[in-house]
């Protein structure tokens, strides 16, 4: 349940006309602090410092309050019977007002009420035309020691201003006004440069300052003597404000010149080229420079034309201003490249300005020369380097190899020689068949893996017949038999006697194969019969002898 | 009479003179520096049919003394068609195509396919048909060895299978490049400030870019004194002839 409440309260109801007053909106349970437009108070009153803010929270029969406080330092601009009037608070969607409250000032408006202390607003003119600069000065003038806090320097509105002098420490010289001694010191100097024509308020400067105050002496008390006044010294804020100053800005006289961009002050315009002459393609930087007095910065240069043949790019524009002086002066300049793309001499009219001088109060039309521009064809080369890498920049550094001087191999255009190659994949292609046609009209199977077992049957028998084992029988018509295989490259070693000998007639003497079938034969009956277990050796050494003499037989 | 006799006899003689010392000839004018002449006299040999590689070389060299980088580009990859691997050759082309003013900056290739292309482009097409044909014939020889079994058959067959796919490799490549030759007609432009229309012929079709020389195009379709150029970017225009050279 939020019962949400707003007031406004002040620290005092009567003050001085020096007296700083603490105004301060207290928001009760409201979840966050307002806005507060508290602008409205300054007609009556200049806001020196705020808003500051501050949430307290309490509790009280177990309930709670918050309440968040907005507090600002105000200072009366006059004597009398000031109204700070009802504000409106908006917080969140809610809007409230808060009271009014009326606050009595003692003290009188003209003079400065505090001799001791006080602020000038100085200006150099009171009468100004648009763009000319007005200086004003804020000084204080003191007879005793205080301590200026730091200030806000007023808004001038309707005004260009160019700050010229701002201290962190003021820095006084002693002077004499009206037979009284003061220290001055300048608080801030600025340039103002008028941006449209009317009559003009220039908001006073309120400055805090703390002052010590002067105690009535106490009784001689022996602590209280003049040793220790300085350990108890008080001391007191107060709101030095200066006094408000009117400027009225007058219109510029007709007729007004057309090429007036605004500029107003004492100019010279001068022009220059960063190189001599240039090449086609080859960039040139042409400089405008105005060098003068008056409100630099806040005009342009009349627009200009370059010729068709010079590529152009928009300026860069660059304001060099001399801070040191009350005036504000310095130097204008535009920088344009330009890129000429043809060869010849270029001239680029006199640039012009008009401007108004304030002091003789006419119109001043100001030209520079006119420039020319050699621009010298290159013979080498026309390129610009943008968007090529180092490595190609570097290329460009340097030159070609020398030319070929050894005899040329001549072919003729568009004839491809492409005989010999074909030739080549010819006689690849020829060639696949080579094997087995040499094979087929040859009848012979070169070195096939038949042939190569043919050539190695009897060495092939041997290890068959070391390999058996010892107390076996020995195979000895399988090894013959698969010896005639691998010698006449058979097709499988199945064989018996009547076969072989089929096979064997004519190719061997007769005895020979005699043998071998009565060797066959009987090897077979022992094998079968068991007759001859004995002759085991005998049976080995026969068959060697007789496969070693097949051997000899077969070619 | 004579006087004109003469003029014949020595225009004849000159004719007649053999392309070596033409060449030779050419080669001292440009020691010179009358690139010039040099120049005319390198095209004539072309002209009559005969080229080479040194030729194009000379010749792409001769322009870009004489600052016409896109010729030299095109007499530098015409030379660089017949003879790959001459250093001096792609340093000066390089050279050349450091002046290029227009630049079509493409993103960077696969590496794979970066190195692809540089082996394809290491050999000139005949000189990979001879290495392929060799290659063939090595592997039919290596196959009638076998067919002797005088040799460990086993090793032999995969050597076989090896080169097989070697050939195959190669072949796939002679391919490439065969299509690449045949397919895309490349040329070099020659002129500066060229402009390309989106038609060709003059009149209400607009310009669609302008070119410079020394760049590469692909040439598509022509018509009457007006080619159609693709730029490596893909863009289309059409340009009057006489601004194109062709490889």
């Amino acid at each position: 349940m939020y019962c949400m409440q707003v007031k406004a309260y002040v620290d005092k109801n009567k003050c001085s006309i020096n007296d700083l007053i603490n105004y301060k909106i207290e928001l009760q349970d409201a979840n966050s602090f307002g806005d507060v437009n508290i602008e409205q108070l300054s007609k009556e009153f200049s806001i020196i410092s705020g808003p500051s803010q501050q949430t307290s929270m309490q509790w009280i029969n177990g309930s709670v309050t918050n309440s968040r406080i907005m507090s600002w330092s105000i200072a009366p601009k006059k004597a009398g019977r000031l109204t700070i009037p009802a504000l409106t608070v908006y917080v969140g969607k809610k809007r409230f007002k808060t009271n009014q409250i009326i606050i009595q000032v003692i003290g009188s408006n003209n003079k400065p009420t505090d001799i001791n202390v006080f602020i000038t607003a100085e200006l150099d003119k009171e009468k100004a035309y648009l763009g000319e600069q007005i200086t004003l000065t804020y000084k204080i003038y003191k007879k005793i020691d205080i301590s200026i806090e730091p200030f806000e320097v007023p808004e001038f509105s309707g005004f260009w201003t160019e700050e010229l002098y701002r201290p962190n420490q003021i820095k006084f010289k002693k002077v004499d006004l009206n037979g009284v001694r003061y220290q001055v010191g300048t608080l801030y100097k600025v340039a103002l440069f008028p941006i449209s024509g009317s009559e003009y308020v220039i908001n006073p400067l309120a400055i805090k300052v703390q002052t010590q105050k002067k105690r009535s002496r106490r009784n001689k008390d022996p602590f209280f003597n003049p040793f220790f006044d300085s350990f108890f010294t008080e001391t007191e804020t107060k709101v030095l404000r200066s006094p408000e100053r009117k400027i009225d800005v007058k219109n510029f006289p007709e007729p007004r010149p057309g090429s007036f961009t605004g500029a107003v002050g004492s100019f010279k315009i001068t022009t220059s080229i960063d190189r001599d002459s240039t090449y086609v393609n080859e960039a040139i930087t042409f400089r405008v420079s105005v060098v003068g007095t008056g409100n630099l910065g806040l005009f342009t240069l009349p627009k200009f034309n370059f010729s068709d043949q010079i590529d152009q790019f928009p300026p860069k524009e660059d304001f060099e201003k001399n801070v040191f002086r009350d005036a504000l002066s310095g130097t204008m300049s535009w920088e344009y490249i330009l890129v000429p793309r043809i060869s010849g001499k270029i001239s680029i009219p006199p640039v012009a300005m008009t401007y108004f001088d304030p002091n003789i109060e006419k119109w001043k039309k100001i030209s520079s020369g006119s420039t020319i521009i050699p621009v010298i064809k290159i013979k080498g080369r026309i390129f610009d380097n943008s968007g090529l890498s180092k490595k190609e920049v570097e290329l460009l550094e340097r030159d070609i190899n020398y030319i070929s001087t050894s005899k040329p191999v001549w072919t003729k255009i568009g004839e491809n020689s492409l005989s010999k190659i074909i030739l080549l994949y010819l006689v690849s292609f020829l060639l696949v068949p080579v094997p087995l046609v040499f094979n087929s009209i040859l009848g012979y199977r070169l070195n096939s893996e038949t042939a190569r077992a043919s050539r190695n049957a009897l060495s092939n028998a041997r290890k068959k017949i070391k390999n058996t084992e010892v107390d076996s029988p020995i195979p000895a018509s399988k090894i013959i038999f698969s010896y005639l295989k691998d010698k006449l490259q058979l097709t499988s070693d199945n064989l018996d006697p009547i076969v072989v000998e089929g096979l064997l007639t004519g190719v061997i003497d007769e005895t020979l194969l005699n043998d071998l079938i009565n060797h066959l034969k009987v090897f077979d009956g022992s094998y079968y019969g068991q007759i001859n277990d004995n002759n085991e050796a005998d049976i080995v050494g026969k068959t060697i002898e007789l496969l070693e003499k097949i051997e000899r037989q077969i070619k | 009479m004579r006087i004109l006799l003469t003029i014949i006899f020595l225009f004849s003689k000159i004719l007649s003179q053999s392309i070596d010392e033409k060449f030779y000839a050419g080669n001292n004018f440009y020691n010179n520096s009358k690139y010039l002449e040099a120049i005319e006299i390198y095209e004539q040999i072309l002209l009559k049919g005969w080229g080479s590689s040194n030729l194009y070389y000379n010749l792409g060299n001769a322009y870009f003394r004489q600052n016409q980088i896109g010729q030299s580009i095109w007499a530098y990859h015409k030379a660089l068609k017949m003879n790959p691997r001459n250093s001096d050759l792609s340093y000066n082309l390089e050279i050349a195509n450091a002046r290029i003013k227009d630049r079509i900056i493409l993103p960077d290739e696969f590496f794979l396919l970066d190195l692809y292309r540089h082996i394809k482009s290491r050999y000139t097409f005949n000189e990979w048909l001879i290495i392929g044909s060799i290659t063939i014939l090595f592997t039919v020889l290596i196959f009638i060895v076998s067919k002797t079994y005088l040799f460990n058959n086993i090793v032999l067959e995969r050597v076989i299978v090896f080169f097989l796919i070697f050939v195959l490799i190669e072949h796939g490549i002679i391919l490439d490049r065969f299509f690449e030759e045949n397919d895309n007609k490349l040329g070099v432009i020659i002129d500066n400030e060229v402009d390309a229309y989106s038609g060709p012929f003059y009149g209400d079709n607009s310009i669609l870019f302008k070119i410079n020389e020394g760049t590469m195009v692909k040439i598509g379709q022509d018509q009457k004194n007006w080619l159609e150029i693709i730029l490596l970017d893909g863009n289309r225009g059409w340009i009057p002839l006489e601004k194109v050279r062709s490889l």
